[in-house]
């Protein structure tokens, strides 16, 4: 493999994605280095874009990728970003929150200057036509008022007067009344404060409890939304940071503040990701992989029914959950799509598995097959009629999350897993479908999406997609067959379906013999940038007649098309050395993905039984050309343990000849 | 502790020394010093109080009150977010 001619965005994003996507924040500067320093500005950007769009991480995080952004000459990190002016006003001090707005919204393609005016002053700037606020409009004013103001107007706890209440909800009218005229006005909601303070629910006839009158204000706010005016959820910041344990006394003490690194960073987000709403700056689609993300397990090996999902076990109660918010989603106008690896029938999955939360009818656009999912991305973004950049992708495989921001540099991504529960807490937190208003297109959407699914495909450009695979280094080791791999490689014929060449489900025992006998077993495991997937592939040769047959090959679909079956069939080309190399294709229900492989690699059809479902294909390793691949193929472990093999197989030729009846030949 | 003083003052450079003061880095104001202790709670898992802040003069003296606060926390207890 050659390094020289690799995209080096592609490298740059299949090892600096893991880091965007952690909580190192000097691994990822350290990365982001790299990649600026060679050039690689572009993944740069994604990878800072990215890390900036991870919920919870310390200030300390966004901060550095504020000033990494603010380096570079604050470039745009999605198409077409938008510039907005935010004046703050609020009765605490709230200058710590600025740069962690400017931030996010910087992740979401918004262009935001923050303002924020001395604490306590909200009814002066508001009302005060003279004020800095009314002669310097800015696009967003953020009213933030926590219980300094409430205490002012209700009075410090224990039961509230209506009359207090309705002048309260009064003065609210009064402060956005004038800024509304010149500006939109964002607005914080009420949250249970730091301390529980006394009253609760109480009710009485002309007055009620702190807690309950708290309720009532919430209520006005929410009534006093409109085009111009928006509630920012303030108590699900708080909620989200921990409750009480959002706020810091000390913070409040010494400045003002009343609350914790935390909580900051969950209000950030709940600005910023309501002002991108306004901005029409969120996503509208969620595109989901569908084996171990949407379900667990995998429905090619374990079949339709046999996949982990539902809501009557401990371990599908996750996954159903999942679906279950996924769908709710869809009442929003977000668009669903799957991305995902299977063979395309298992669409029909949605309608047999009672235990799916999810119908077929939920999905605006469906990608299942085998083509690289950045096809599937760019499928559903003509299906869909808008682009990737609106669009948050979900995988458990970092391959395919990097392969697809190699083409689609705008998408966003969240990692599934290791559990459910996990993928439904990042997408959660995450607020990527943050909505503020709900308009007719938005419940319409999904409607007129699934009307428009059926659209004509992309070309793939395997351009790209031959440099991403070049890029990611794949090596492959071939090992024998022994004991570190023999209950594995066993599992595997056991076990796998859809590649599987001819279903001979040979036990370890069978393996023993088979080698006995001179079968040459071969063991491949995968490693990439993103790092091991362990013992992927395994063949059975036999040698047979002047021939060396492939009785038996089997391989994860996790790593089909990156062009490891090409590379193998490389190395069984050398095994074979001047014999002619034979392959073997059983059609099964299940191994269709394969039904074509030989035929790719050059393979000559040579007979097929009269049913056409056994077939024997050949090539001849001194005359045809071993298929190209972009895998670093490792045989030293193999060439250490060959001499031996070679000596046994020299003494010991004689094995069964597997060549069919002479009846098959008529085919 | 370097880092949070090289970000928040976007110095990559800075070092620090126990005897520096306010005075002796540019843009270190009362604000930022709010940012800074709220910044290095959070990095480092610690919680100051009032009274402890408002002693502090100079660096050292703050290193000094973050390895006392660090040897005070359970054992076990993780740095940083929970």
């Amino acid at each position: 493999m050659s390094s020289s001619s690799h995209k080096p965005a592609a490298a740059a994003l299949g090892t600096g994605l893991p880091l965007a996507l952690g909580d190192d924040s000097r691994a990822l500067a350290g990365a982001l280095d790299e990649l600026l320093g060679c050039g690689a500005t572009s993944a740069a950007q994604t990878l800072l874009r990215l890390a900036l769009l991870q919920p919870g991480r310390t200030m300390l995080w966004y901060q550095k990728l504020l000033n990494r952004w603010d380096d570079l000459g604050r470039p745009p990190l999605k198409p077409n970003p938008v510039t907005r002016r935010i004046a703050v006003l609020s009765d605490h001090t709230i200058d710590n929150l600025a740069p962690l707005v400017t931030a996010l919204s910087a992740g979401l393609g918004v262009h935001v200057d923050v303002q924020v005016t001395a604490f306590d002053s909200v009814e002066a700037h508001a009302l005060d036509p003279t004020s800095a606020l009314h002669r310097q409009p800015a696009d967003f004013v953020l009213i933030a008022l926590g219980e300094t103001w409430l205490h002012r107007q209700l009075g410090p706890g224990g039961l509230v007067a209506s009359e207090r209440i309705e002048q309260a909800a009064d003065m609210l009218d009064r402060l956005v009344g004038p800024i509304v005229e010149h500006a939109e006005v964002l607005i914080t909601n009420f949250a249970p404060g730091a301390v529980a303070v006394p009253g609760g629910y109480a009710h009485g006839e002309d007055r009620i409890g702190y807690a309950a009158s708290l309720g009532r204000l919430n209520a006005h706010l929410h009534a006093m939304q409109s085009p111009r005016v928006t509630v920012i959820d303030r108590a699900h910041a708080v909620h989200a940071a921990g409750g009480q344990r959002a706020y810091s006394a000390a913070n409040e003490q010494r400045a003002g503040i009343p609350y914790d690194a935390a909580c900051l960073v969950t209000l950030a987000r709940e600005v910023a990701f309501s002002v991108a709403a306004l901005c029409g700056k969120t996503h509208r689609a969620l595109v989901l992989d569908l084996d171990n993300t949407l379900w667990g397990g995998t429905v090619g090996d374990a079949g339709p029914h046999g996949i982990v999902s539902g809501p009557d076990d401990a371990d599908g109660r996750g996954y159903h959950r999942l679906q279950l918010y996924c769908r709710n989603l869809t009442s929003l106008g977000v668009a669903l799509a799957v991305a995902s690896k299977n063979s395309p029938e298992v669409r029909s999955i949605f309608e047999r598995n009672p235990n799916l939360a999810l119908g077929s009818d939920d999905f605006s656009s469906m990608q299942i097959g085998w083509d690289p999912k950045s096809s599937s991305i760019a499928n559903i973004s003509s299906d869909l009629g808008f682009g990737p950049e609106f669009m948050l992708f979900v995988d458990d495989n970092l391959f395919e999350l990097a392969e697809a921001l190699g083409r689609h540099p705008h998408l966003d991504v969240i990692r599934a897993g290791p559990a459910a529960a996990d993928t439904l807490a990042a997408l959660a937190a995450g607020r990527y479908f943050h909505t503020v208003r709900i308009t007719d297109t938005d419940l319409s959407r999904h409607r007129h999406l699934a009307a428009r699914r059926a659209a004509a495909e992309l070309r793939t450009s395997f351009d790209d997609y031959d440099d991403y695979l070049a890029a990611i280094r794949i090596r492959v080791d071939v090992q024998p067959y022994g004991e570190p791999n023999r209950r594995r490689v066993a599992q595997m014929l056991q076990k796998s379906n859809q590649f599987n060449l001819t279903t001979r489900r040979h036990t370890e025992h069978d393996l023993d013999m088979l080698r006995k006998q001179g079968a040459v077993i071969g063991v491949f495991s995968y490693e990439d940038v993103f790092g091991s997937q362990g013992v992927i592939a395994a063949v059975v040769l036999v040698p047979n007649g002047g021939q060396l047959r492939i009785d038996s090959w089997v391989m994860s679909c996790r790593v089909l098309n990156r062009t490891v079956e090409q590379a193998i069939a490389a190395w069984m080309m050398q095994r074979a050395g001047t014999r002619p190399l034979r392959g073997e294709f059983i059609a099964t229900v299940k191994n269709g993905i394969v039904a074509d492989l030989y035929a790719r690699l050059g393979f000559r059809r040579v007979l097929a039984d009269s049913s056409g479902d056994h077939e024997w294909w050949e090539c001849d390793p001194t005359a045809d050309t071993p298929p190209t691949h972009l895998v670093e193929l490792r045989t030293d472990s193999w060439d250490q343990h060959d001499g031996q093999e070679h000596n046994r197989r020299d003494r010991d030729r004689r094995l069964p000849d597997a060549v069919p009846p002479a009846r098959a030949r008529a085919a | 502790m370097t880092d949070v003083f090289r970000t928040l003052f976007r110095r990559p450079g800075l070092e620090l020394r126990d005897d520096m003061t306010s005075a002796d880095v540019d843009g270190w104001d009362s604000l930022k010093h709010v940012s800074l202790m709220i910044h290095l709670e959070q990095e480092l898992g610690v919680r100051f109080r009032s009274e402890e802040v408002i002693r502090l003069t100079n660096v050292g003296e703050l290193r000094g009150l973050i390895h006392e606060k660090l040897a005070d926390r359970p054992a076990g207890q993780p740095a940083g977010q929970a």
